[in-house]
């Protein structure tokens, strides 16, 4: 989505607004002038200072573009779909890695994925691709990278 | 002079060139992973090298993490998604060249500055570590401030054509670089009581975040036919070497 500057200036604006109200309950450290609370508040003050620069930006160069630009792919809803489908797929991983385990949620997430993007003709090697896909990473990371992939539901079979 | 001839007589033992080959290899497959870098690949050497003599294992490491810092351009100039976070500022225009059929350019470029930034950097540490020793003790706080406000403002305004908007993104990468706990009071800052985000956003997550989430995203809403990569060939990556002579006569 392409915006005109003086939006995006605005939403920095609101930040760098959020940044000074979120540090506001920082507490001071005891006999020092300044706490935790300083530094994102020099981020934030100069946030604002670059979001009125964006929209003094913007409004100069109103004219030369649309406020809004929308990108190709909100006219298309298989596109649409793909990227929500995307993420989606990262908020299934954070929320159901723990119990499901690492090998069952990457074999469902990359499945659906490969469906929805190779098209249902190919599901056979599809099921394939990401069985082998899961098996290797898990291999790999979770074995000879000693990295702690959860096993989940599949603790009792753990290799 | 004595001691650079007994070196060389230490590293072209074929053992010690056979363990920077396997090093090598394992360099280069470390740092065209998107996500593992330089670092890990020393990290992981490091229990291996534990029953090697001296020299093949010091060997091991450089080679491992030379080849790895090169490396993490492959996936930067063909997939645009770097493989190191050193090869993050550069990805984009490599892989733009990657589109116009210049791959073998762009990773020649690469390897090239690779080998001639490594050597330059090891001659220098060789002939003059005792005088940098001596400047590095005297390297206070104020240098360190110094330093790091002449990088910073180097990240804001290498956006040339809109260095306001560089001034931004340096803003914003400082605001995510604020989250976890304060280093000097220990009090969490935006962390939203998640105990996870108090260690900070680490930074291979934020490169794969950033880079390869974003190509994710962009290969799937990309609308109409994939665009036709001129595939030249990727042979000699040297070739770039008769394009330079040129230019500098």
């Amino acid at each position: 989505v392409k915006v005109n500057d003086a939006i995006s200036g605005a939403g920095l604006i609101v930040l760098a607004g959020l940044v000074y109200w979120l540090t506001a309950d920082y507490p001071g450290m005891h006999g020092q002038p300044y706490g935790p609370a300083l530094f994102p508040r020099l981020i934030a003050v100069l946030m604002a200072l670059a979001g009125l620069g964006l929209i003094v930006q913007g409004v100069r160069r109103r004219s030369l573009a649309p406020l809004v630009v929308l990108p190709d792919w909100m006219g298309s809803p298989r596109h649409a779909a793909a990227l929500a489908a995307v993420i989606l797929a990262v908020v299934f991983y954070i929320m159901v890695s723990r119990t499901l385990g690492f090998v069952l949620t990457g074999f469902a997430i990359l499945t659906v994925l490969f469906v929805l993007l190779r098209g249902r003709a190919h599901i056979w090697s599809s099921l394939g691709i990401a069985a082998v896909a899961v098996v290797a990473i898990q291999q790999f990371f979770g074995d000879f990278l000693r990295v702690p992939l959860p096993w989940g539901v599949l603790q009792p079979i753990a290799w | 002079m004595d001691a650079v001839g007994l070196a060389f007589g230490l590293i072209f033992d074929p053992y010690v060139l056979m363990v920077m080959l396997l090093a090598a290899c394992f360099g280069l497959f470390m740092g065209a992973i998107p996500g593992l870098s330089a670092t890990m690949a020393t990290a992981l050497l490091v229990p291996v090298t534990f029953f090697m003599d001296p020299v093949p294992a010091l060997a091991a490491i450089v080679t491992a993490t030379a080849m790895a810092i090169f490396a993490g351009d492959l996936p930067g100039a063909l997939l645009r998604i770097p493989g190191t976070p050193a090869s993050a500022a550069y990805s984009n225009e490599a892989h733009n060249m990657t589109r116009k059929g210049k791959a073998e350019l762009a990773l020649g470029v690469g390897l090239t500055s690779a080998v001639i930034g490594g050597v330059f950097g090891a001659i220098v540490l060789a002939t003059s570590a005792p005088v940098l020793a001596d400047i590095a003790l005297r390297f206070s706080s104020v240098e360190y401030f110094w330093l790091a406000c002449l990088g910073l403002t180097c990240a804001a305004f290498i956006a040339a054509n809109d260095p306001l908007k560089g001034v931004v993104s340096l803003l914003i990468g400082l605001l995510i670089a604020t989250i976890g706990l304060d280093p000097v009071s220990g009090h969490p800052r935006f962390t939203f009581g998640v105990v996870d985000l108090m260690g900070g956003i680490n930074f291979i997550a934020a490169m794969i975040g950033m880079f390869a989430v974003a190509e994710v995203i962009r290969t799937v809403t990309a609308v109409g036919r994939p665009e036709e990569i001129l595939q030249e060939r990727i042979g000699n990556i040297f070739k770039g070497w008769a394009a330079c002579s040129t230019a500098t006569r």
